[in-house]
């Protein structure tokens, strides 16, 4: 392998694929970048078997070869660097030589042949879809993934492709996030995937910009490409459950309520909750939403909200950390808040491809 | 190597095969049996053979890059857990952050599809320093373990383990193999003659593992020399005990350094040793103090051999009860200097210092002392 590139552009790859890799890993491979020199062009491929990240810039190769370095010690030696420009020759399967001026770095690496291979998704038909509604539906479901790994079904986010939208839905059972974007899905592409938080949340990085993203579906893993980078994501077995169960089908009452105000105001009264008492509570009374909140030996808050309201008085209780996530995580100036009595879940919509489901603690 | 070179557990190999074949494949196996006859050598042929690309004659076929990975460590759908640490205890790890090598992060490892293979098998070997409430976050991983999942728990100490993890398991049992058999395979195999072979089947109790790792430590030899030294007529501070110690210390030494071998074996040598790599470093650190620990107790067990060996002679006169490495002139001398009340009262002083070594006492206080005593007593 022998190649001369520009050090910048190296630098950002590397540090794009490099967030992935743990030095705790199992395999000490794992720790190593993979280089892979061809065509006019240089890949770098790290991984930590659950997600893999894969970049590729110009570069101009003499000789192809790939050899595998690790990956922290590479990105010093490249921030480091005082020239734009430099090249970098292995001289056998373990070894290169980064040269620059009359200067050099030798560093030892490992043969790429323990590396594990990443699935190659060029066979797979891809979904074409704009990167920006991609990374809203990430952005506004992926807190609500569980993070119990006893249900390890629901440690993921579940995207399903049909026909005209891609939805996806994120639950930890106390509450569910389910928000819906258009999309191409060409046909025979339906179907439904659970993706690792690791992985959503690498997805949520490399999205940027207006450009369009490719989606790759395989039998176990999926790959997301976007702006020269791609991701795969190794899937989560099983199937995720029925969750059109757990949404109401129809509430009492439907409150339409400032987002930033009751954000604002959730999260000044969660401040008096302590960790034994983690609840607010939301009354509703006539053309008023109070919520307070009461914690003994803590102290107590209060706060007071003007909406159009005229049904029966009644409060319900939430951990208002599950009403922070979703309210700050939206862009509407207003959102629907829609209650029955204290016992029944609370939904939040926002427009008409956002659905919140919150499961109310119960009080006495 | 794949399964059909496995010597000795015709037994558990037949069982395993068999399951494959006949596609009957229990979700979890538990390996149990005493320590050096196969059981990890085992796991990792199975796993070959689980995830082999061309199986052939129902075993794995070791060239295609899915053996060649699970023999070299490399395979990403072969989740090992080990002991970790100085205490050597497999842990639960942290709630929501959990640690490569903890029960948590296995579980979300093993939740996910396979990476390339077909199966991911996940071993624990010596699986009873699971903690307790890692093995009890074992239990419904073991009863419905996501698809496309196979667990091996191995261990020499089942009765340490929780009986609903134990009921859970396909129980495959491994056992050392008699002793004439290891001779042959001693005399064949490792061309050892037959004193050699003999001796050696002797002091690792039929187990092959433990005679290969014997032999690579040129155990036989030390042994031999120990009894020689136990012994010389000749007493006094420096025959009895500082020669004894001193060797001993020096197999601990050899054994310490014979370690790196045994690294390799279970994948945990990589050639990149120079970087850093906290999961492996606790593994590697578990075993050595495991291992040491082993080794200390099989040189006071020598020690124990050798005084049985004087009460036998002394009582039977028959070549053929005994089982230390002294030869016969040298246990006769022995014997005859030695009586029998204060070779009793050697043998107890042997086993509490056993006892003591088992409560973290250390190695060189407990021997000398040991020796010392002996001695003071043979002077009376």
């Amino acid at each position: 392998m022998k190649l001369k590139c520009d050090r910048e552009e190296i630098l950002q790859a590397l540090q794009m694929v490099q967030s992935i890799v743990s030095s705790r890993a199992t395999l000490p491979i794992l720790s190593n970048v993979l280089i892979e020199a061809g065509d006019e062009e240089l890949t770098l491929t790290t991984t930590d078997l659950e997600v893999g990240m894969r970049k590729t810039i110009k570069a101009k190769v003499t000789k192809k070869g790939a050899i595998t370095l690790p990956a922290k010690r590479l990105l010093a030696i490249l921030r480091e660097l005082p020239v734009s420009e430099m090249t970098m020759e292995a001289t056998d399967q373990r070894e290169i030589v980064i040269k620059y001026d009359a200067s050099y770095f030798r560093v030892l690496g490992l043969p790429k042949d323990d590396f594990p291979p990443l699935p190659d998704f060029l066979k797979h038909r891809a979904l074409k879809t704009p990167q920006k509604p991609l990374s809203e539906l990430i952005r506004k479901t992926h807190y609500a993934i569980s993070t119990d790994e006893s249900r390890y079904v629901l440690n993921g986010l579940h995207l399903i492709f049909s026909k005209g939208r891609i939805t996806g839905v994120a639950t930890d059972g106390r509450r569910l996030a389910l928000c819906e974007i258009a999309a191409n899905v060409p046909e025979g592409f339906d179907r439904g995937i659970i993706v690792p938080t690791k992985a959503v949340n690498e997805l949520g990085r490399i999205l940027s910009g207006d450009g369009d993203a490719e989606i790759f579906v395989g039998e176990n893993q999926a790959a997301f490409s976007a702006n020269g980078c791609t991701l795969v994501a190794r899937l989560i077995e099983g199937h995720f459950p029925n969750y059109q169960q757990v949404v109401p089908q129809k509430s009492e009452h439907k409150l339409l309520v400032d987002r930033e105000e009751l954000l604002a105001a959730t999260r000044r009264v969660a401040l008096l909750t302590s960790e034994q008492s983690n609840s607010i509570k939301v009354t509703l009374k006539k053309n008023r939403l109070v919520a307070s909140s009461n914690t003994p030996e803590v102290g107590e808050a209060r706060e007071e909200l003007v909406i159009s309201y005229a049904g029966e008085e009644f409060s319900i209780a939430f951990n208002p950390q599950y009403l922070v996530d979703a309210l700050k995580n939206l862009d509407d100036k207003e959102i629907t808040l829609e209650l029955t009595d204290s016992l029944n879940p609370g939904v939040v919509r926002s427009g008409k491809s956002f659905l919140y489901v919150i499961m109310p603690i119960r009080v006495s | 190597m794949a399964l059909r070179e496995i010597k000795g557990q015709e037994m558990a190999v037949g069982l395993l095969k068999r399951s494959f074949a006949e596609g009957r494949l229990a979700h979890a196996y538990l390996f149990h049996g005493p320590e050096g006859v196969g059981k990890e050598l085992t796991a990792r042929n199975f796993a070959k053979l689980l995830n082999c690309g061309s199986p052939k004659g129902g075993d794995a076929c070791d060239v295609c890059e899915s053996c060649v990975r699970i023999q070299k460590g490399t395979h990403p759908d072969l989740l090992w857990l080990r002991p970790r640490g100085k205490a050597r205890i497999i842990p639960i790890g942290e709630p929501q952050k959990p640690e490569k090598g903890t029960v948590r992060d296995f579980r979300t490892s093993v939740g996910m599809k396979p990476y390339m293979g077909k199966w991911k098998v996940g071993i624990f070997s010596d699986a009873h320093t699971l903690q307790r409430d890692a093995a009890s976050a074992l239990l419904k991983t073991l009863e419905e373990p996501p698809a496309h999942t196979i667990i091996v728990l191995i261990t020499s100490r089942p009765e340490a383990l929780l009986s609903t993890i134990v009921s859970r398991c396909q129980a495959v049992r491994f056992e050392a193999m008699p002793e004439a058999s290891l001779e042959k395979i001693l005399s064949s195999d490792y061309s050892l003659d037959a004193r050699e072979a003999k001796l050696l089947s002797r002091l690792s109790g039929g187990r092959l593992g433990d005679a290969v790792r014997a032999l690579r430590q040129e155990r036989v030899r030390e042994t031999s020399d120990l009894a020689g030294m136990l012994a010389e007529g000749e007493r006094g501070y420096w025959r009895a005990v500082a020669r004894p110690l001193e060797l001993m210390e020096r197999s601990l030494a050899r054994a310490a350094d014979s370690l790196e071998w045994e690294f390799a074996e279970k994948g945990l040598h990589h050639e990149d040793d120079g970087y850093e790599n906290e999961e492996i470093q606790e593994q590697i650190e578990a075993f050595a103090v495991g291992e040491t620990r082993r080794r200390q107790e099989e040189l006071l067990g020598e020690l124990l051999t050798w005084y049985r060996d004087l009460l036998v002679w002394r009582h039977t006169g028959t070549e053929g009860l005994l089982l230390s490495a002294g030869e016969r002139d040298q246990v006769a001398r022995a014997a005859q200097e030695m009586s029998v009340a204060r070779t009793e009262q050697a043998i107890q002083r042997v086993e509490d210092a056993l006892r003591s070594l088992r409560l973290n006492a250390d190695f060189h206080t407990v021997v000398e002392n040991l020796l010392v005593q002996i001695m003071a007593s043979d002077k009376q």
